[in-house]
């Protein structure tokens, strides 16, 4: 019986070539793109879920108590993990972790291999899990650090033979190369965690890390997870912490606060761009999340409009079947047997072309997914869904197919309830409304893009090259004069910051009468002004002949004592932003008061980080003998890849060992918007995606409306109708149905983007042209989806229409 | 076997009434042989199909195998032509999905007659209609009076009282009408199964034992063979 149903099926899905092939195409589309959507989406929420102790892990956040409103950070200072443990039984454990990418010569390589470099200490085994598959990792060897390799280091570079017992070192940036001893392999580390790496490495922190540090002592700040013991509340541990903290801290070191983020939101829940690479977007999960339901919406109405827009052909075969004697049951069970037929052909094809167009979107996302449909329980659940979705979706037109009374058959006119057209029509609006909305939500972020990237930043980025941070040692002055002397090079300059490097070099709270702000310090030679184009408004720059606006960089380093050098830092000449003066009322050529430092001239704002952010009140100083910092080189238009030659080949000379790293300034600054360029792709592919299919389901309502409507049109061209009166004729009423998805959308659109814009803290207003360019391209699709349909009905010969009467 | 009482059908059109059937009454015995006829629009389809209970009366009374019909709700009606009647149409209306055995098994399908049964009778019907070479076409490949034969076939499967055919050789030319109804004559002789047709052919109405003639609804004349 039930082999019978689907027998018929297939066979009435093959005699119907066109309308099957039209079905199939677009829902194979909408599954595919709805189960790749889904994946990324899964992928991204499986983050960091994989270790065994996860719900028990929290990373320790810190946010300054002295400035009000200041953002969480993902560091604290080091001693707090260790002081945690010794002093609050609900610590299990901690550990201290840092990723970074660091250069090793892993079998005696030159310049090293650039690989991730997950460096803890080694209570990690505590609370993180590998499988060991050489050595002894867990057991740390004290007098090194420990490194132990994943599988696949293991596999490509040491080549089957034994790394356990060798010692490496790096090519460090800065100091002398580090020695490691390999103690293990372990299996590769997880892709879908925060925390990847190539390798693992295992060192003891010095002594006075390991405690709260007194107030005129230094400290570092770093990345800190502790595992708490079973049952702990994590809001009352919080509390507690706190608690405990200004009990037996509060005056004697910087004022903080603690949270615990829990490890599982990591990934999606941080915004620490510059301390954790590996992050994902809560908000893209959310945003992705509603486009694969779209999609899957959207291709279930194109299957039920198309699906009730066949009614004419199959009216006559319900009322055959009645007269038969089947009951509405079983009427509605032979048409269903057709959805889930379609639905299983349409999912099998999107399965065949899932695997090739997932490796796309892995290229696309720049990594693996863990998650894919063909691992653990996803396709069981995917096939669930569908299952269940297709008998929903069948549902409908199954019962509108079966509805025909048996005496159908005994005329030509099918009568069509005035409900389905309601529902047909309601169908259509959601899903131009659907379409219109994406659309313009794709032009707002094109939009904002454009004002972004296009945006005067208030300096000059063309014909700008950086050279990574380098431990100059006493030659960098020669080494920049050298630099100057190559010939393209109009300017050079040694800074501690650079475009996209964060707002400043330095930063400190700054009372402001009530209110407390954080000032960031831009510190770079006095070229730096220059070579960046900053626009001077009021006063000078630096002097670039003497060094005499520059203060020697170690003086800055804190602890000064004697008397001379804080005298020079308390009249160090300063540049101010306009924003910066104004806030903080700065006067030309008289201290700043407000902190050391005599502005000698005002620039105008310029934007240090992306335009995601908030200017921030910003100081230049001009410092001299860095030992430490990078440099940027100002060319000549064009001549940028002989000056790199040159400055490369200059580099090798005086820093050997270093490895030379550069980038384009210009580059610099995309790579702040990668996330929204991608974004803006992603937006347009599926704007076309969702836009197509919808086109696909108003073709199949415009061919049942012409087909219900041909005797009328027969009729009005006997009268004398053109073929242009016809076309109008059938488009106009689906013209007003996409203008009234389009009335639907605005707002809705209007509404999500003007959210997603406070993302930014400088964005474009919503311009009122991307909804005049939505609403004319979608009418305009629209208008070509009906004429496939309406241009035919037009020419159809009445004689042949008329002559069923 | 079936009685019709003051049956009338019509359709309110602004403020008349616009008759299809007007106060017809008629008896049909079992093992009669009914030919109904008349011009385009006399109401001989729809008197049809209301015996067939497939179309509702306004008003009237309508007994069949002594069940009032018209006291009867749907699936009750559904359940009784299902059980007593076949009926055979001008289109043939065969489903151009199934095969010819396909299509003659169906209505056994809606009986639950059992699978192994239901390939029986499917045999032994094309067997007796010698279309067996036949059985694993379509539609669409048989000539118009080979499709009739296989709707004749369907509507006998399940061993109906009543056979009720709407112009059954409209389709057809001379020739295999002629055949059709010799077999229609057949059946009614030799099966005893009951047949009311409409026919607008006065050689064709010949062949029944009764010729009722409509006229705007209303029976005209009836004329005993």
């Amino acid at each position: 019986m039930v082999n019978n149903y689907f027998k018929i099926a297939w066979r009435s899905l093959v005699k119907q070539k066109a309308y099957s092939l039209i079905n199939i195409t677009g829902l194979s589309i909408g599954l595919l793109a709805c189960l790749i959507v889904s994946t990324v989406v899964i992928d991204e929420l499986s983050y960091d879920r994989q270790w065994s102790k996860a719900d028990r892990i929290y990373r320790v956040l810190s946010v300054s108590n002295v400035i009000k409103g200041d953002a969480p950070q993902p560091l604290t200072f080091s001693g707090l993990g260790p002081s945690l443990k010794r002093d609050l039984p609900e610590i299990e454990e901690y550990c201290r972790i840092s990723v970074i990418n660091s250069r090793l010569k892993l079998t005696g390589e030159e310049e090293g291999i650039s690989m991730k470099v997950l460096r803890a200490e080694p209570t990690f085994w505590n609370m993180f899990d590998a499988k060991v598959l050489e050595g002894n990792p867990h057991k740390f060897i004290k007098g090194y650090t420990n490194i132990i390799i994943s599988e696949r280091v293991s596999k490509q570079y040491f080549k089957g033979k034994a790394a356990v017992g060798k010692v490496i070192v790096d090519v460090p940036e800065f100091g002398d190369p580090e020695k490691y001893l390999v103690t293990g392999v372990i299996g590769n580390l997880p892709q879908n965690s925060h925390l990847q790496a190539d390798v693992v490495s295992l060192s003891e922190h010095r002594a006075q890390d390991n405690r709260i540090p007194g107030i005129n002592e230094g400290y570092t700040f770093e990345p800190q997870y502790v595992l708490v013991k079973p049952g702990t509340n994590i809001k009352a541990f919080t509390k507690k912490t706190n608690q405990w903290y200004s009990a037996n801290y509060k005056g004697k070191v910087i004022d903080y606060l603690f949270k615990f983020q829990p490890l599982k939101d990591v990934y999606l829940k941080s915004d620490f761009p510059a301390v954790q690479e590996v992050h994902g977007s809560i908000r893209n999960v959310y945003i992705f999340g509603v486009i694969a339901a779209l999609l899957l919406i959207i291709a279930c109405i194109n299957f039920i409009n198309l699906t009730v827009s066949r009614i004419f052909t199959r009216a006559r075969e319900t009322g055959v079947r009645k007269v038969l004697g089947a009951g509405t049951a079983q009427i509605i069970i032979r048409f269903l047997a057709e959805s889930v037929l379609f639905f299983t052909i349409s999912f099998g094809i999107a399965m065949v072309l899932y695997p090739i167009l997932i490796r796309y979107v892995e290229t696309y996302l720049g990594h693996s997914l863990v998650i894919n449909l063909f691992n653990g329980i996803f396709l069981t659940v995917a096939v669930a869904v569908i299952a269940i979705v297709s008998l929903l979706t069948g549902l409908y037109p199954a019962w509108y197919l079966s509805k025909p009374k048996p005496t159908v058959i005994l005329k030509d006119k099918i009568p069509t309830s005035g409900v389905s057209n309601l529902l047909k029509q309601g169908l259509i609006v959601g899903q131009f409304a659907i379409s219109a909305t994406i659309i313009i939500a794709t032009l707002v972020v094109r939009y904002q893009v454009n004002f972004m990237t296009k945006r005067d930043l208030g300096f000059d980025k063309s014909n700008l090259v950086n050279i990574d941070f380098t431990d100059w040692g006493k030659t960098g002055g020669d080494f920049k004069n050298a630099v100057k002397q190559i010939p393209g090079v109009t300017g050079a300059s040694i800074t501690n910051w650079y475009p996209s490097s964060g707002s400043g070099s330095m930063s400190r709270g700054v009372n402001l009468g009530k209110n407390k702000v954080t000032l960031y310090f831009i510190q770079g030679d006095a070229d730096l002004s220059y070579i960046m184009g900053f626009k001077l408004q009021k006063g000078r720059l630096f002097n670039q002949t003497s060094n005499a606006d520059a203060i020697s960089q170690d003086s800055l380093m804190g602890g000064v004592t004697d008397l001379e050098t804080k005298r020079l830092i308390n009249n160090q000449p300063i540049l101010a932003t306009e924003y910066t003066a104004k806030l903080i009322g700065l006067k030309l050529n008289s201290p700043a008061g407000k902190f050391e430092g005599i502005p000698i001239g005002v620039v105008s704002d310029f934007y240090s980080e992306s335009l995601h952010n908030k200017i921030k009140p910003t100081v230049i100083q001009a410092i001299k003998d860095q030992r430490y910092g990078a440099i940027l080189i100002k060319t000549l238009p064009g001549s940028g890849k002989h000056v790199l030659e040159a400055v490369n080949k200059l580099y090798k000379s005086y820093y050997p060992a270093r490895p030379f790293k550069y980038n384009w300034v210009s580059d610099l600054i995309d790579r702040q918007y990668r996330t929204d360029f991608k974004l803006q792709q992603l937006f347009t592919c599926f704007s076309l995606l969702i836009i197509f299919l919808a086109c696909i389901g108003l073709f199949g309502v415009v061919a049942f409306a012409t087909e219900q409507r041909i005797k009328e049109i027969g009729i009005r061209k006997v009268l004398g109708a053109s073929v242009q009166d016809i076309v109008t004729l059938i488009s106009v009423d689906f013209i007003k149905l996409i203008l009234v998805a389009f009335i639907v959308a605005s707002p809705i659109a209007w509404y999500a983007m003007n959210i997603w814009l406070q993302n930014y803290a400088y964005h474009v207003n919503i311009p009122i042209g991307a909804f005049g360019l939505a609403g004319i391209s979608i009418v305009a699709l629209a208008l070509i989806t009906i004429s496939f349909k309406s241009v035919r009905a037009a020419f159809t010969n009445p004689a042949e229409s008329l002559r069923a009467e | 076997m079936l009685s019709l009482q003051h049956i009338s059908k019509y359709y309110q059109v602004g403020g008349n009434k616009n008759y299809v059937i007007n106060d017809i009454s008629l008896n049909v015995d079992e093992g009669e042989f009914v030919s109904i006829m008349g011009p385009s629009g006399s109401g001989k389809s729809t008197l049809l199909n209301i015996i067939g209970m497939l179309d509702e009366p306004t008003n009237g009374y309508h007994y069949f195998v002594d069940q009032p019909v018209h006291q009867l709700k749907e699936k009750q009606r559904s359940a009784l032509y299902k059980q007593y009647i076949g009926f055979v149409f001008q289109a043939y209306h065969l489903i151009d999905e199934l095969t010819v055995a396909e299509n003659i098994e169906t209505p056994l399908i809606y009986q639950d007659v059992k699978g192994s049964e239901r390939k029986a009778m499917v045999a032994d019907m094309l067997d007796r209609f010698q279309i067996v070479g036949k059985k694993d076409l379509f539609p669409a490949q048989l000539s118009g009076g080979q499709q009739q034969l296989v709707g004749i076939a369907r509507a006998l499967i399940a061993k109906p009282k009543l056979i009720l055919a709407d112009e059954p050789t409209g389709n057809l030319n001379s020739k295999q009408g002629e055949e059709i109804m010799e077999l229609f004559r057949k059946l009614n002789k030799e099966d005893g199964v009951t047949i009311i047709q409409v026919t607008h052919s006065e050689k064709n109405a010949e062949y029944g034992s009764r010729i009722i003639n409509l006229l705007d609804g209303k029976i005209e004349s009836i004329k005993n063979l």
